[in-house]
C-alpha cells in the first residue's frame, strides 16, 4: 500500500524526486504547514485535458520514524488542487491532507476502503506504523461509514478497557465496542486516544470522543450492524501493522 | 467445482464436490442467474452442507450472494436430535422481515397527498443511524417484549387484536428467554422500539396495478384489489438483535472446539443444537426475533397514526389491517418430511422467506386454505412482489423461498456513480418521492445496484415453489 510509482518528476517545493521513485523522503525543516501542491502524471487517474489544468491527487503524507513518505489514494478520480502554505510556517510533525478522505492533522497514517470485497457492507484496511494508530485509524474509519466525522465535534469522552489475549480478538471487540456505543448512547466518536500494553495478554485503554447523533447537524451514511469474522486480519509486516476489517451495514 | 443440471431452475453440487460434504448443495436459478453468482456462493454454499445434522440438501435460493458463513439466500435444516445452530445461518438482523399492510385507499386519492404522507411517516418513524424510538421502556418492560412479541404491543394499545393472527408465528416465537441475552444487548437494543434502521430497510407506500395483478382470486383472497395503495416495512431487531448475533458469534466460536466441530469459515462458527451453548442461543434469538415482530407492529401503529392524520378518517375505517408478516433471517423449530418420515427439524433461513404451502396449521385459518402469502423486496425504484406459498415448496425447499433481490454492486461503487440529491430527483420524475436521512445512503440503494427482481421472482414461479400474486409500485418511500 504505501507509495505509488511516479512516472514522471515531482516538484516539492524545492525537493525533487525521479520518476520510478516509490517514496519521497523530505527532511522535515523544509516541510510546508498545510498543504503542498504537485503536478505529475499519477498511476490511474484521468489525463490532464491541457497544460493549463494539471491534474492533482490528494495524497498523505505520514512520518515513519521522522521520514515522511508520501502515498497516492487512487480511490479519487477529481481532486482538488490545495493551496500552498509559505514554507517558513514548518512544524516538525505530519500534515494531513485532503480533507475529504478523513485525514486531519497529528501522526496517523491512511485507511482505505475496500470496493471489490463486499457488496452489502462496507470493508476497509488500516496499516500505521504502531498498534495504537491502528486501532485509532479502524476506529475513525468505522465511524466515517457512518457519519462525516469532520462535523462530529468532541463533546462526551467515554473510556473503553478491554482485555485480549490475542490482538486481532483486542481489535475485534474495541471496534464491538464502539458499534455497541453507538447505538447504547447514541453517540458518534470522532476522536479516539488508545493505549495498549501488553503482558500476557494485550490491555487496551482508550478515551474516545464524541457527540450525540443529531440528523439535522451531521451527514449520516450508512448503519454499522456489526463486526464480521469475515476475512477478519491483524498483521505485523516488517516495519507496519496492517489490518483489514469488514462491516455489516 | 461441479454442477449438474437437475431442471432449469435447479442445480446441484454433488457431495462429492467437497471433502466433508454430507448432503448435495441445490442452487435454484435460471441459467442466466447462476453464471451471474459470485464464487463465494458456491464457496458458502458447500461449507454448510459439510455441518452436522443436516438434512436432503444445503440451498441456495436465485437473489443469492456471499455473505458471513451462510450465503444469503441460503436455506439449511438440521436433525432437532444431532443437528447443529448457527448464528451465521441466521445473521446479524435476526428476524429482519417484511410487513404488508393494506388499505381502502386508492391512488387516485393517495398520490395528490403523497408528498404531505411521506413527510409525516418520515416524522412518526425514526430512521437512521443510532435514531431513538418513541416508545420509552423500562428494562423488566422490554424483556417482557422479548417474552411476548406482538402481544405486548397489542397490550399497551399499539396494534388490534387480531393483528397477531396476520404475521408469521402470531408475533411470538415461543421459547424466548431474557436471561439468555445480554446486558450489552439490552442497553443498545431498548430506545429503539419502533425505529426503521437503514441500509437497505425502508418503509414503502405503493400500489397494485392492475397490470400486475397475477392471480385475481389469490389477491380478492388477501385483500386486494386494482390501483389500491399499501404500505410495505423492511426492518428488523435494531441494535438488540445485532448485539445478540455478535455476543454469540464470539461464544461459538470458541465453543465450536469443546464439540470438536470444525468450520471451513469461521463465521459458520455453530454449536450442537441440544447443547447448552446451543439452546442458549436459541432462546437469545427467539428474544431478538420477537422484539423484531415488535418492532414493525410499533411502525405500523404509528403508519396507522399517519395515514388517519393525513386523511381524518380512522385506521380501521380506511382498513389497514396487515395482510402478513414474515421473518427472512432466523431459524424455526418445523415439521417436515424427510424420506417419508415426519421429522422435527431446525431449518435456518437467510435472506430467503418461509413459503408454506395449502393445508400447513402454522398459517392462519383465514390463509390456511390457499396458501401463505410471502412478501418479497426488490430494490427502491423497482418494486416489490406479493407470492403465494405453494406444496411443491414443501416438497422441495422445506416450504422456502427467496426474499428480495440481492445487490450485484458494493456500497462504494454505487456511491461513486449517483449522488443521493440527483437519485432523489430522479425518482421523483418517476413518480417516486423520497425523503431519506442519508443521501449517501440514498444513493447506495439505487436500483442499478440491484439484481432485477423480476428474474428472481419468475425463477421460484418457473420451478413451482412460490406463486406471483401482485407486483407493487413504489410511489413512496422513507429510508435511514
Amino acid at each position: 500500500m504505501p507509495g505509488t510509482e511516479i512516472t514522471s518528476p515531482v516538484c516539492l517545493k524545492g525537493i525533487q524526486a525521479r520518476a520510478g521513485t516509490k517514496s519521497i523522503v523530505v527532511p522535515h525543516t523544509v516541510l510546508p504547514v498545510f498543504g503542498i501542491s504537485i503536478s505529475f502524471k499519477p498511476w490511474g487517474f484521468h489525463e490532464p485535458k491541457n497544460d493549463d489544468h494539471p491534474v492533482y491527487s490528494p495524497f498523505y503524507l505520514y512520518n515513519i520514524n521522522g521520514i515522511y513518505k508520501f502515498w497516492l489514494s487512487e480511490q479519487i478520480p477529481h481532486i482538488n488542487y490545495l493551496d500552498m502554505a509559505k514554507p517558513e510556517t514548518q512544524k516538525p510533525n505530519f500534515i494531513g491532507l485532503q480533507a475529504n478522505l478523513g485525514i486531519g492533522s497529528g501522526d496517523q497514517m491512511p485507511y482505505r476502503f475496500l470496493e471489490d470485497i463486499a457488496t452489502g457492507d462496507a470493508a476497509f484496511e488500516a496499516e500505521s506504523r504502531t498498534l495504537e494508530e491502528l486501532f485509532r485509524e479502524a476506529a475513525i474509519a468505522t465511524f466515517e461509514v457512518m457519519v462525516d466525522t469532520k462535523g462530529v465535534e468532541p463533546q462526551i469522552t467515554r473510556e473503553v478497557e478491554l482485555k485480549n489475549e490475542s490482538v486481532d480478538g483486542l481489535l475485534f471487540d474495541w471496534l464491538s465496542e464502539l458499534v455497541y456505543l453507538k447505538d447504547a448512547e447514541a453517540v458518534l466518536f470522532c476522536k479516539f486516544n488508545v493505549n495498549i500494553k501488553k503482558n500476557d495478554s494485550y490491555k487496551l485503554k482508550a478515551r474516545v470522543s464524541g457527540e450525540n447523533i443529531n440528523q439535522q447537524k451531521h451527514s449520516l451514511r450508512s448503519d454499522v450492524k456489526a463486526v464480521t469474522f469475515h476475512m477478519f486480519e491483524v498483521k505485523k509486516t516488517r516495519e507496519n501493522w496492517t489490518a483489514r476489517v469488514i462491516l455489516d451495514i | 467445482m461441479e454442477i449438474r443440471k437437475i431442471s432449469d431452475y435447479i442445480w446441484e453440487i454433488p457431495a462429492t464436490a467437497k471433502e466433508g460434504m454430507l448432503v448435495p448443495a441445490r442452487i435454484y436459478a435460471t441459467k442466466k442467474l447462476l453464471g451471474e453468482m459470485d464464487k463465494g456462493v458456491f464457496e458458502q454454499v458447500t461449507n454448510v452442507a459439510c455441518l452436522p445434522g443436516i438434512q436432503k440438501y444445503s440451498y441456495c435460493m436465485p437473489d443469492g450472494h456471499w455473505g458471513y458463513g451462510f450465503p444469503i439466500g441460503g436455506v439449511a435444516a438440521f436433525s432437532r436430535e444431532n443437528g447443529v445452530i448457527s448464528p451465521g445461518g441466521i445473521g446479524f438482523d435476526i428476524n429482519c422481515g417484511m410487513r404488508l399492510i393494506r388499505t381502502d385507499l386508492t391512488l387516485s386519492e393517495v398520490k395528490p397527498r403523497i408528498r404531505e404522507l411521506v413527510d409525516m411517516l418520515f416524522k412518526t418513524v425514526p430512521a437512521g443511524v443510532g435514531s431513538k424510538g418513541l416508545v420509552k421502556l423500562s428494562v423488566e418492560e422490554f424483556k417482557r417484549v422479548m417474552i411476548h412479541g406482538v402481544d405486548w404491543c397489542i397490550e399497551k394499545g399499539y396494534g388490534w387484536e387480531h393483528d397477531k393472527e396476520r404475521i408469521e408465528e402470531y408475533g411470538c416465537i415461543p421459547g424466548a428467554d431474557p436471561s439468555k441475552v445480554s446486558e450489552k444487548a439490552i442497553s443498545r437494543g431498548i430506545s429503539q422500539l419502533g425505529t426503521l434502521g437503514s441500509g437497505n430497510h425502508y418503509l414503502e407506500i405503493q400500489v397494485a396495478t392492475p397490470n400486475k395483478i397475477f392471480d385475481k382470486d389469490v389477491a380478492e383472497a388477501f385483500g386486494i384489489f386494482e390501483n389500491q395503495i399499501l404500505v410495505m416495512v423492511h426492518c428488523g431487531s435494531r441494535g438488540f438483535g445485532h448485539q445478540v448475533a455478535t455476543d454469540y458469534l464470539k461464544i461459538f466460536d470458541t465453543a465450536m472446539r469443546k464439540y470438536g466441530i470444525v468450520v471451513r469459515d469461521r463465521e459458520l462458527a455453530c454449536a450442537p443444537f441440544n447443547s447448552p451453548e446451543g439452546q442458549d442461543y436459541y432462546k437469545a434469538m427467539a428474544c431478538a426475533a420477537n422484539v423484531a415482530f415488535a418492532n414493525r407492529q410499533v411502525i405500523v401503529h404509528r403508519v396507522r397514526e399517519s395515514f388517519s392524520e393525513v386523511f381524518r378518517r380512522e385506521p380501521d375505517e380506511l382498513g389497514m389491517d396487515i395482510i402478513y408478516d414474515v421473518a427472512h433471517n432466523v431459524a424455526k423449530i418445523e415439521t417436515h418430511e424427510v424420506d417419508g418420515e415426519e421429522k422435527e427439524l431446525l431449518v435456518h433461513r437467510k435472506g430467503s422467506t418461509r413459503c408454506f404451502g395449502p393445508g400447513r396449521k402454522e398459517i392462519p385459518e383465514i390463509y390456511r386454505k390457499i396458501g401463505q402469502p410471502v412478501i418479497v423486496g426488490g430494490s427502491m425504484e423497482t418494486g416489490s412482489y406479493l407470492l403465494v406459498g405453494t406444496e411443491k415448496a414443501m416438497k422441495e425447499t422445506f416450504g422456502s423461498t427467496m426474499h428480495g433481490s440481492g445487490r450485484t454492486m458494493s456500497r462504494t461503487a454505487a456511491k461513486k456513480k449517483v449522488i443521493g440529491a440527483e437519485l432523489k430527483k430522479e425518482m421523483e420524475r418517476a413518480g417516486i418521492i423520497v425523503r431519506a436521512v442519508s443521501m449517501a445512503g440514498l444513493a447506495e440503494e439505487a436500483g442499478f445496484a440491484y439484481k432485477d427482481i423480476s428474474e428472481v421472482v419468475d425463477t421460484m414461479e418457473r420451478a413451482g415453489i412460490s406463486r406471483k400474486v401482485v407486483g407493487l409500485r413504489p410511489i413512496g418511500n422513507i429510508k435511514g
